[in-house]
């Protein structure tokens, strides 16, 4: 189903539209280089909770006496089990003791940039703040010029706001052709005053928005830029200035 | 030794070492952690279908299989695209000087950025640092190792210093009044359906 949000015009009418999201890259798939048979990916059980390293040593009595054991038999393998495909498994917590929860508290814990934690309590789900029967996105009327705003924000989503009917054309069109008039970005966001992030789904991440129209003839193409990062330096551990590193 | 990210201008070499800039090195972070009645950190594990079997954190590996069940190493197998023709893998491009190419501001808004790096930039050429000083953007062909279609890289600088923001094209195209709504397919999915704050798990 395509993802409906409610946003406003400059003049405070709102409309519901649609959201699409980036085309995909190209397909890719995999196959034998030896006879060209289609290759895909599936996830085994390597161990268990009886076959574990703590397990074992728990049954055998000590490392020294699993290294013993592992060179004269098998006893990480648990014939029953290894090699199994996981398939629909569940999704459960295992204490300290590596016994299942039926009854579990979930804390959020806060972390400063330096990895001190700053607070720690009860986890409270995020709502929304967009969607087909939420509010509007508001126009805020703060307008920024696209060349600023790519230097100071890092745009991690992006969606593409298109029409559902004619009427909502004409609406999206003319707000595509004021900020292609204007040759600036919108700032967009939640709550009755637009200031409020935008949350796609419980819990989902948030965002600041920045609308971008273009237009080409009858044609128009307004993006929402979403970004929850701004371009700013991180501190530099003296050894990780040179490692780089990847997403 | 880590390689840098290394681009060519007006004839000259720049190299750079870099870091990845993240929102938890800037911001730091939100996590939800589980713990059991007597507050002590708990881990998640995966209950097969049938009850039989509780598997840990790194109790699974993935392999490459066919319908028959053989499996593969990496170097066994070769990509291809939906139509069956071959895919050339590409190496990767750090250490190795890119050409850069000017680059509008419209064309980096047409990308998702899915990387930033801040740069070192005490080797960059005089004409690379006076051109991204005048506010140029400029971008480069990028694949952080070795792999099939490589992104694109835009180094632009602010107040802060300079930044590569690694990115890939979106594909919106113009649409006009008779433009049907798109349905949802696997070449077009909801992203923003799978995004949760994993900062929160």
């Amino acid at each position: 189903m395509p993802r409906l949000v409610t946003i406003a015009d400059a003049k405070k009418r709102d409309a519901q539209i649609q959201l699409d999201s980036p085309k995909r890259g190209e397909t890719v798939r995999y196959v034998s280089k030896a006879n060209g048979a289609p290759i895909h990916l599936e996830r085994l059980i390597k161990t268990t909770d009886r076959s574990s390293y703590e397990a074992l040593v728990g049954r055998l009595g000590s490392p020294e006496a699993l290294g013993k054991a592992m060179i004269e038999g098998d006893p990480e393998v648990e014939i029953e089990q290894v090699g199994r495909r996981l398939g629909h498994a569940t999704r459960v917590h295992v204490g300290p003791g590596g016994q299942v929860l039926y009854a579990a508290r979930v804390l959020q814990v806060v972390t400063a940039p330096d990895g001190t934690e700053k607070s720690r309590g009860d986890f409270v789900d995020v709502e929304a703040t967009v969607g087909e029967e939420l509010p509007p996105i508001v126009w805020t009327g703060r307008l920024m010029p696209a060349n600023d705003v790519v230097r100071r924000f890092v745009f991690v989503r992006k969606v593409q706001l298109r029409h559902v009917n004619g009427l909502t054309f004409d609406f999206l069109y003319d707000m595509a052709k004021s900020l292609h008039d204007e040759k600036k970005m919108l700032l967009v966001g939640a709550g009755a005053k637009g200031q409020a992030p935008l949350i796609f789904q419980t819990n989902g991440s948030p965002f600041r928005g920045f609308l971008e129209g273009r237009v080409d003839g009858d044609s128009y193409r307004l993006v929402l830029h979403l970004s929850n990062l701004e371009l700013k330096r991180v501190a530099v551990a003296a050894k990780a200035a040179v490692e780089g590193g990847e997403s | 030794m880590a390689k840098n990210i290394v681009v060519r201008w007006d004839g000259e070499e720049s190299a750079f070492p870099f870091t990845k800039v993240e929102r938890d090195k800037l911001y730091g972070s939100k996590e939800r952690v589980i713990v059991d009645e007597q507050g002590r950190t708990c881990s998640s594990a995966w209950l097969t279908a049938d009850g039989s079997a509780l598997v840990l954190g790194g109790g699974t590996a993935h392999v490459n299989v066919d319908d028959a069940w053989t499996a593969y190493e990496q170097d066994e197998r070769r990509a291809v695209d939906l139509e069956g023709r071959a895919l050339e893998p590409q190496p990767s491009t750090l250490g190795v000087a890119q050409d850069l190419v000017e680059a509008s501001v419209d064309r980096l808004l047409d990308c998702t950025t899915s990387v930033v790096y801040q740069l070192e930039t005490d080797a960059i050429s005089a004409s690379l640092l006076a051109a991204l000083s005048a506010g140029k953007i400029f971008e480069a062909p990028f694949l952080y190792r070795d792999g099939l279609s490589p992104d694109s890289v835009f180094l632009v600088k602010n107040d802060e210093g300079v930044f590569a923001l690694v990115g890939r094209a979106t594909g919106f195209d113009f649409v006009r009044r008779d433009a049907l709504p798109e349905p949802e397919t696997a070449e077009r999915e909801d992203e923003l359906d799978a995004d949760l704050d994993f900062s929160m798990m």
